[in-house]
């Protein structure tokens, strides 16, 4: 599990739980476990956990209900409430009673979060990527920095929007050419989509190189949009949220192809960091980029982080059009190049304790 | 042992003591603070109260971090720049179901500018889940007119973790590389 879910739980067990869970480094501590069905291969991880934990009494999360043995399902979106009423079910189920619990005092219910962890892990290095830093100044290696947003369903979807934003009379696109229906409502900012269009799913479209094939995609009159949305069981999601996921997942750790590594960048603005995925680093790049225009590789030398970070953050900001080379010319370029970089906190160290504080 | 502040501030129902709540280590008090008056001459010199929330984050090193929810703006008088002396920065709450929460917005920025100057802010929008707009975009337009471009979160004040983050967001922004190991030994 990387290390903001796992301060999410923490977060979750010290706060609403009121310390009556704690995270344990291997599932043979655990009394209880959580396990991420939506990970691409929760199948095999699944199988594998059972034949090692037969009953280890487990919470199950999923954007579609299972049932399994041993466990209470819980329905993505996660909330907290929904975490703790499962957590407490299972406990107090004949299920639980089958696991030898040692001292079970209120405080110390231990819970496993190993395989939950994987997936969450293996969800980062989907997200950014897990590739080396490269060295800028080497020809051969440099192409592996750069990907064509054409060449996927992220470049499909933004000339699609580019296209139709200033047609009054085009309400919505529907993309026929997805193994679920797809509508985009480029007026609101909205994507509707089927439920079997889960995150393994949207993760696989969005890495698999594809061709944009206008026939198969379809202009709707508001009329018809209506009509589409009252025949198809559809989920919606803010087009930000779709965008920043999946150009993070066509992207993995890269940056659209003919970006200059070296002109500053200017982010116009905060991405909604509590609705989108925070890849590592993430607040950090913002804060220094809102403050002073950086270039990538500044941006990787002053932060001290790996490159794919940087990268995957201006990945999807890009995506969202937050975030652009600034152009080199003019008042605004000159006067952030002036800018000093911003200077350490004089209470660096107190700020430091406070987040580890918070984070957990 | 030292003692921090952190501020909170917005409209009444914007969810700061929630937030507060949220991150405290006490459940959250309602308390009164009294400061003096210091603009007036001295035979003037009067104690003004107002009723704050309040709670503490304690660190390990048993330093505190206090956390001050100010009222809301029919309460709201000058008396917070006397309280905020030596805060660590401003969270500032907008409840996005009030009537206008742009001039909220408006509002409280321009109360707690000078303060903002020496520090920074960060300002999660509330109860977008009761109503949408404005959207987020529109604060980032007002604020910009305003001269400001701080981190703004949707934020749902009863749950953690988007407080923690909006939290998070205000120490980036008063030193983005605070992740870094080196301690300024000056300063
Ligand atoms: N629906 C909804 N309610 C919220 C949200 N944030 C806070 N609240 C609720 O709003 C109410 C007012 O919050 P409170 O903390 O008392 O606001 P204060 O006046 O600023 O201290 C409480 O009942 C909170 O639970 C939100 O994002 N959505
Ligand atoms: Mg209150």
């Amino acid at each position: 599990m990387d290390q903001q879910s796992r301060q999410l739980l923490s977060m979750v067990f010290k706060g609403p739980a009121k310390g009556r869970y704690q995270l344990v480094e291997k599932p043979e501590q655990a009394q209880l476990a959580i396990f991420d069905w939506d990970h691409w291969q929760a199948e095999k991880l699944w199988q594998d956990f059972r034949k090692n934990y037969p009953a280890l009494p487990t919470v199950v999360l999923s954007l579609t209900p299972r049932e399994l043995e041993h466990s209470v399902f819980v329905n993505k979106p996660l909330s907290v409430n929904n975490l703790l009423d499962a957590l407490s079910k299972i406990q107090s189920t004949d299920v639980a009673a089958t696991v030898a619990a040692p001292v079970k005092t209120q405080k110390n219910n231990r819970l496993a979060f190993d395989l939950a962890i994987e997936a969450q892990e293996e969800a980062f290095h989907e997200f950014c990527g897990h590739a080396p830093n490269i060295d800028p100044s080497n020809q051969t290696e440099i192409h592996r920095l750069f990907y064509q947003p054409d060449k996927y369903l992220q470049g499909c979807l933004q000339t699609e929007l580019a296209d139709v934003r200033h047609k009054l009379h085009v309400h919505g696109v529907v993309f026929e050419n997805l193994s679920e229906p797809f509508l985009l409502l480029p007026k609101s900012n909205r994507v509707f989509y089927g439920k079997g269009f889960n995150d393994t799913k949207l993760h696989m479209m969005a890495s698999l190189p594809m061709q944009c094939n206008r026939s198969r995609i379809q202009h709707l009159t508001e009329k018809a949009v209506a009509d589409y949305q009252a025949q198809h069981q559809l989920v919606e999601m803010p087009l930000d949220h779709l965008l920043w996921k999946m150009s993070l997942w066509t992207a993995r750790g890269r940056i659209p192809q003919e970006t200059d590594l070296n002109r500053p960048i200017v982010l116009l603005h905060w991405p909604n960091f509590t609705r989108l995925v925070v890849t590592p680093y993430a607040l950090q790049i913002a804060a220094l980029w809102v403050e002073k225009p950086l270039s990538l590789l500044e941006t990787v030398r002053v932060l001290n982080i790996p490159q794919r970070y940087v990268f995957s953050f201006y990945s999807a900001a890009s995506a969202l059009g937050i975030a652009f080379p600034e152009r080199r010319e003019g008042l605004r370029a000159e006067e952030s190049a002036n800018k000093p970089l911003p200077q350490h906190h004089a209470k660096r160290g107190l700020l430091k304790r406070l987040l580890a504080h918070i984070t957990g | 042992m030292s003692h921090y502040k952190l501020i909170f501030t917005g409209p009444s129902g914007a969810g700061k003591s929630t937030a507060i709540d949220a991150l405290s280590d006490i459940p959250v008090v309602t308390t009164e603070a009294k400061a003096s008056d210091r603009d007036r001459s001295k035979e003037f010199k009067k104690t003004i109260t107002v009723a704050l929330d309040y709670g503490v984050i304690r660190l390990p090193n048993k330093d505190k971090i206090h956390l001050y929810g100010t009222p809301g703006q029919e309460r709201f008088d000058f008396m917070w720049e006397l309280l905020i002396e030596g805060g660590l920065g401003l969270i500032l709450l907008i409840d996005n179901a009030r009537e206008k929460p742009l001039e909220d917005l408006r509002f409280f920025v321009k109360a707690f500018e000078g303060f903002i100057r020496s520090t920074k802010v960060a300002v999660g929008v509330t109860r977008m889940d009761l109503s949408p707009t404005p959207s987020l975009d529109e604060y980032h337009k007002t604020l910009r007119l305003l001269g400001l471009n701080p981190p703004v979160f949707e934020v749902d004040a009863r749950q953690k973790a988007d407080v923690a983050l909006l939290l998070q967001a205000l120490l980036y922004t008063l030193d983005p590389c605070l992740h870094q190991e080196a301690e300024t030994a000056a300063a």
